[in-house]
């Protein structure tokens, strides 16, 4: 865990802006390989901000995560109001919608960040048309 | 049974601070989890220390790898909290690399896996719900609030929305540390039942060890699943804790 291994191959070279002939030219290197130009385009490529497989990860704790909370409230204010179970049957039905909310807004999202290639396979009956990119 | 799948994520006890008589009754151990919790902490700060520990203007492989690692969780937190999110860099940079390289330690054989229990997860996740919530009241004050408000909602539908938005939040602690605990018991306890399952085919004889080379290149392939999920919810968990900063930063959806 040192950096001895690769600095000590090159110890003559000079560190930093103080060193003479190695990095002198650095702006005149960077100004011509800008030049030669396929730099900008590293930048603007669209990159997926999850994988498929992160994706798959969210979703399903999402939604059970919904109605374990919803549960837990309802099982919790039955016992200390006395109403059981009515309010864990009706707080177990506001987890469900609010998992299947959480899924759907999470879907949303990561439907608008996709990114549709025109080599992607969209599945059948899927005019190229529709797919603007959103 | 020598094999126990379960058995590889019980807290032992290393020693004990006080208890009778002592710090007010009460034993404080330090068990085996607070010890790989440490180590976890110590190898992320020696890696860091020492990796930058040059900083050359061109970076040598370490220093390129922590500068990889700075820019990545950057990325991160600007794409989903945006410029103001980044307040928040350090922290979820923390949380991140802890995930992380507490999870590559427990694909070490012998090691102990910190996030394989929900309580770790649970304590990871209260801390950053706990930030969303106190911030996002010190930043907007009750217009935070107005998370549990959808926009163009009309009235008379809100005594129904806002307790399926609230039971909606609320669930975000308990899917962020359920997500990272189940990942990482499940994976554990399906590699350990695979590569118990050698050993017990092939104690059959011949024609046992034969077999036994199916569920060995089941455990091959599982252990680079396991490093791909380790990694994997490392990033999930640090991406969805800078989701839940935008919120705390802009409440309205």
């Amino acid at each position: 865990m040192s950096n001895s291994d690769e600095n000590g191959a090159k110890t003559d070279a000079p560190k930093g802006l103080v060193g003479g002939p190695p990095t002198g030219d650095l702006d005149a290197r960077i100004r011509a390989a800008r030049q030669r130009g396929g730099y900008g385009e590293y930048k603007t490529e669209p990159k997926e901000h999850l994988s498929g497989h992160a994706k798959a990860a969210r979703l399903g704790t999402e939604f059970i995560a919904a109605i374990i909370v919803g549960g837990f409230i309802g099982y919790f204010a039955d016992m200390g109001l006395g109403t059981s179970p009515w309010l864990l049957l009706v707080m177990v039905l506001v987890g469900f919608v609010a998992g299947v909310m959480n899924v759907v807004r999470s879907a949303a999202r990561m439907n608008a960040e996709a990114i549709i290639t025109p080599k992607m396979d969209l599945g059948p009956d899927t005019h190229r048309d529709d797919a603007d990119g959103k | 049974m020598a094999n126990d799948p379960i058995k590889q994520f019980k807290i032992t006890d290393i020693f004990t601070i006080g208890g009778e008589g002592e710090t007010g009754g009460f034993e404080i151990a330090f068990t085996n989890s607070a010890l790989f919790m440490v180590l976890t902490v110590v190898a992320i700060s020696a890696f860091l220390i020492l990796s930058t520990r040059g900083r050359g203007l061109v970076p040598g492989r370490l220093q390129l790898l922590s500068e990889m690692m700075y820019e990545f969780v950057a990325n991160m937190v600007r794409s989903s909290a945006g410029t103001e999110g980044m307040k928040f860099f350090p922290f979820v940079f923390s949380l991140f690399m802890f995930v992380l390289v507490a999870n590559l330690f427990g694909m070490v054989p012998y090691f102990f896996t910190v996030t394989s229990h929900i309580i770790v997860t649970f304590a990871l996740a209260m801390l950053v719900i706990s930030v969303v919530i106190i911030y996002g009241f010190m930043r907007n004050g009750l217009g935070f609030l107005k998370l549990f408000v959808p926009a163009g909602v009309p009235g008379y539908v809100l005594p129904i929305v806002i307790p399926i938005e609230i039971v909606s939040f609320l669930s975000r602690p308990i899917s962020l540390s359920v997500r990272l605990f189940a990942n990482m018991l499940a994976g554990h306890i399906t590699l350990k039942v695979f590569a118990g399952f050698i050993v017990s085919l092939s104690s059959l004889g011949a024609v046992g060890v034969l077999g036994a080379t199916l569920p060995f290149a089941m455990t091959v392939a599982l252990t680079a699943l396991e490093f791909l999920v380790s990694a994997l919810q490392a990033y999930v968990f640090a991406v969805l804790t800078s989701m839940y900063l935008n919120d705390a930063i802009h409440p309205s959806h």
